[in-house]
């Protein structure tokens, strides 16, 4: 039998094998639960991010209606007055964030498709955009495809910028719209259409009803837990916060690690390039058909300084896209270098805690009047004499 | 019910505390009835499957056991074993071979009509069939005596934590715990939350944001790829299965110790390899030892002494076999390894893959047992660690034909630079290979065996391994293994 001083000791031992292991768990539980809140407790700008400071995002509104039409759900508030008015040329103007943002904007200024709607509509031409930050060709046949269901489309604008080809997923917003069951007959019978489907998460892609919801026990205990939570401590929302700052954080550590700027060149990846021409193909192939004047454009990109495309890249760009819009009828400009450099402006660092960085996609309302005035004379001609 | 859910944690605080409450008949009934519930929340009608083929391995196990004449012994065993394996077949490889049937058929010119039953998969039916097989043919062995109590051996298969991604447990190391709760020690909870917490971090921060990657990785058009996006997508996939496996893993074993319940480990840094035959020895342990007693020595036609789940099948030299009936059992034993982690043939290329690394590290080491030193050990660790990612290529991969055009770019030295992926890829990968080349320069001895301070330089991943691992440090897969002398 053991001792009373060897039972103290040995009992002692336990305690001190004891106090590591539960100090740790304590320290590190406290550290993570602070940690955790205070990430979780920011919304993560993702705009900001994206855009910089001094670009903000300003859509904008002519005669009080809305000329952009950003998501599927916006359709009725953008599309209905435009139904009301019934003109006689209808055209849509697609396009990524540099259409709708303005660098170091004044309360006046206007976007591109705002001053294009403002020098149209009394010619009798509904003008309507639709644009998505980083918006990928694959999107921009999806967002056709949604508008043309709503309305005829007349005249087709679409810029075509050699960082869209590198977009490969198709977004939340927009996955709904390949379900669409005429939507979805349309893209089936397209190769670029069957790679976009085939692209989406697995409950999207079948239109027949097949979207299978979890209906299992844990999924629905699972959604009550976090809905319960997400009332009494907003639990969801700073779940996702958290996850947004993390995101960035990781970016912004991967760009510094790796010395990626702004001017970094981007290479083309070349199965998201495919894809994405063939999808630019499909559309401007089921736009031709339909009947619809396209007119594609090489957009403005900051030439006083190196931009980030390899020469070779950005040539081989211009020339099949050129190739691809003349096989198909489509009117082709490259107004690459309308938009002078001190026009253009800069925007959040890329890496952590670094110096503002150039930014080649955004520029001032100039730019947009300069854009617009290259638009208007190719629009002008495509839908005749003014009404 | 999945363990990186908030009704898991839900589900845990409540059996917890009551598991350390209850005296022992309600304690079996509150593991049983937590079982039935976990499995359940995924779908109860499917513990009717489960529940039907626990209760006869459970009285094939008597049967076997009280048997007097070897014939009704070996026919019980044989009727246990080959329904099990119906169940698996079934469930799991109907469609496999239905369409492998099509297929001859196609070839052959002769037209197959493939059924079109919507046969749903059973969560875990690859365990816990591998569960009741080792248990009846334990018993067959005479390895241990079977279990008369009915609730108890439900528990044996049941048990949640390993209920559905394993550990495959042998019942000769679980039994005896189930049936005796061990005494309670808040070590036990406080290592078993630490491991809770380090699972969760490898399954949900890295395998879950490295699986994007994956996803998008895989998507691309093979044709479209280069060398070194091969070894990049077998990398990168190699790191996502690993930490999303040790993962769970890890919390799995970390469950069991909240009930003073010990897993054997199931992995142990199999990165950090130094030839095929150790990174068997060190991945998914429970299943390779499996193999290794169910499948391997049998078919090899060697005696199996009593086994535990450890141990892995580092398998090595030819001993007493027959070089040609170790060949045979080597290739036929590693197709089968990777026809149960999924019913395609990429799974069986994949096995066959690592048949063949083993083959071949067979006939190389003796030529290479005249070196020694540091040198040897790096230029062994970086082929095998390069040959093990490239074989996850197929594992992973949509098609035989995908996997052999990605294999082909190896080949392609005239765009060995080129690159067809996103450049995040690429990074995501890098740094986990810098994090597990870092991990391999550390001095062995000093690696998982100094306090956590000291290894603060460390990789990340090792790091956690090491923390996860409290007390199994350079446990059995670094130690010589002499599980079956005549091989080794």
């Amino acid at each position: 039998m053991a001792s009373p001083k060897a039972e103290t000791s040995t009992r002692a031992a336990a305690v001190s094998r004891l106090a590591a292991p539960i100090w740790l768990v304590l320290v590190s539980l406290i550290l993570a639960l602070g940690l955790g809140y205070w990430v979780a407790s920011t919304a993560p700008d993702f705009e900001t991010l994206a855009l910089g400071d001094a670009t903000k995002s300003v859509y904008g509104r002519y005669d009080g209606d809305k000329i952009f039409c950003g998501t599927p759900a916006e359709a009725p508030e953008c599309l209905g007055p435009a139904k009301a008015r019934a003109l006689p040329h209808q055209l849509l103007w697609l396009g990524n964030s540099q259409l709708h943002a303005i660098n170091q904007p004044a309360p006046s200024d206007e976007t591109a498709p705002v001053l294009l709607a403002r020098s149209q509509r009394p010619r009798g031409v509904e003008v309507q955009a639709m644009s998505f930050p980083n918006a990928s060709f694959a999107e921009f046949y999806l967002a056709y495809l949604l508008q043309k269901q709503q309305r005829r489309i007349d005249v087709l604008v679409v810029p075509l910028f050699l960082d869209d080809t590198r977009e490969g997923k198709v977004r939340d917003i927009l996955q709904p719209v390949a379900l669409t069951p005429a939507i979805n007959t349309v893209l089936r019978a397209v190769p670029a259409g069957r790679h976009i489907l085939g692209e989406l998460p697995k409950a999207e892609t079948d239109a027949t009803g097949a979207a299978a919801k979890d209906t299992s026990l844990q999924a629905r205990s699972e959604a009550a837990i976090t809905a319960a939570l997400e009332a009494c401590c907003g639990f969801q929302t700073m779940r996702e916060q958290a996850r947004g700052q993390i995101e960035i954080q990781a970016y912004g550590l991967r760009n510094t690690i790796f010395g990626v700027t702004a001017q970094s060149i981007r290479p083309i990846i070349a199965d998201s390039y495919d894809a994405n021409m063939a999808a630019l193909d499909a559309m401007f192939a089921d736009a031709a058909a339909a009947g619809t004047h396209i007119i594609a454009y090489i957009p403005p990109i900051r030439q006083d300084v190196t931009t980030p495309y390899a020469p070779a890249d950005y040539a081989r760009f211009k020339a099949e896209t050129r190739a691809l819009a003349a096989r198909h009828g489509a009117e082709f400009i490259d107004i690459d270098a309308i938009v002078p450099g001190p026009l253009w402006g800069t925007k959040a660092s890329t890496n952590l805690g670094g110096a503002p960085e150039l930014d080649f996609m955004h520029f001032q309302e100039p730019g947009h009047i300069a854009v617009a005035a290259r638009i208007r004379p190719l629009v002008e001609a495509a839908t005749g004499a003014a009404k | 019910m999945i363990f990186n859910s908030l009704t898991f944690f839900v589900f845990l605080a409540i059996v917890i505390p009551l598991y350390w409450q209850l005296p022992r008949q309600p304690r079996l009934l509150l593991i049983l009835g937590a079982g039935v519930v976990f499995y359940g929340f995924w779908r109860f009608d499917f513990l009717l499957l489960l529940f039907a083929s626990i209760t006869f391995d459970y009285f094939s196990g008597i049967i076997i056991a009280d048997a007097t004449s070897e014939r009704k012994r070996r026919l019980f065993l044989t009727l246990s074993v080959a329904i099990n394996l119906s169940v698996l077949v079934f469930f799991k490889y109907f469609y496999f071979l239905a369409d492998s049937f099509a297929g001859l058929g196609s070839l052959l010119g002769v037209e197959v009509h493939r059924p079109t039953w919507n046969i749903i998969l059973p969560i875990g039916v690859s365990f816990y069939t591998f569960h009741a097989m080792s248990y009846i043919i334990d018993v067959y062995r005479g390895h241990i005596k079977p279990v008369r109590s009915y609730i108890l051996f439900c528990n044996y298969v049941i048990f949640f934590p390993q209920l559905v991604a394993g550990p495959i447990l042998r019942a000769g190391e679980m039994l005896w715990q189930l049936d005796k709760r061990p005494d309670f020690a808040w070590a036990d909870i406080a290592e078993g939350l630490m491991r809770i917490a380090a699972g969760l971090f490898l399954k949900v921060v890295i395998a879950d944001n490295l699986a994007g990657y994956v996803n998008d990785a895989y998507a691309t058009d093979p044709t479209k790829l280069f060398a070194l996006d091969t070894l990049t997508l077998g990398f990168v996939f190699g790191f996502q299965i690993y930490f999303d496996f040790s993962g769970y893993s890890h919390i799995a074993i970390g469950v069991a110790l909240l009930m003073g319940i010990r897993f054997p480990e199931n992995f142990h840094f199999p990165y950090l390899s130094v030839s095929p035959r150790i990174f068997w020895r060190r991945w998914h342990i429970s299943l390779s030892s499996w193999i290794r007693d169910y499948v391997y020595l049998p078919m090899a036609g060697v005696k199996v002494a009593d086994r535990m789940s450890t141990g892995g099948i580092g398998i090595d030299g030819t001993g007493q076999i027959g070089r040609n009936s170790a060949m045979f059992a080597l290739f036929t034993t590693w197709a089968i390894m990777g026809l149960w982690h999924g019913a395609a043939w990429t799974f069986v290329l994949w096995g066959l893959w690592h048949a063949a690394l083993v083959q071949g590290h067979r006939l190389i080491a003796p030529r290479l047992a005249a070196f020694q030193g540091r040198a040897l050990a790096v230029i062994g660790w970086a082929v095998t660690l390069a040959l093990v990612m490239i074989g996850w290529i197929p594992f992973r991969a949509p098609s035989l034909d995908y996997t052999f055009t990605v294999w082909s770019h190896l080949f392609d030295v005239a765009h060995i630079t080129s690159r067809g992926l996103r450049e995040s890829t690429y990074v995501v990968a890098a740094l986990m290979l810098a994090d597990g080349g870092s991990t391999f320069c550390r001095p062995r001895a000093r690696r998982c065996t100094q306090p956590l301070a000291g290894r603060q330089h460390a990789g990340a991943a090792d790091r956690l391994e090491c923390h996860a691992h409290a007390d199994h440090r350079l446990s059995a897969a670094d130690q010589p293994v002499h599980l079956f002398p005549v091989l080794t």
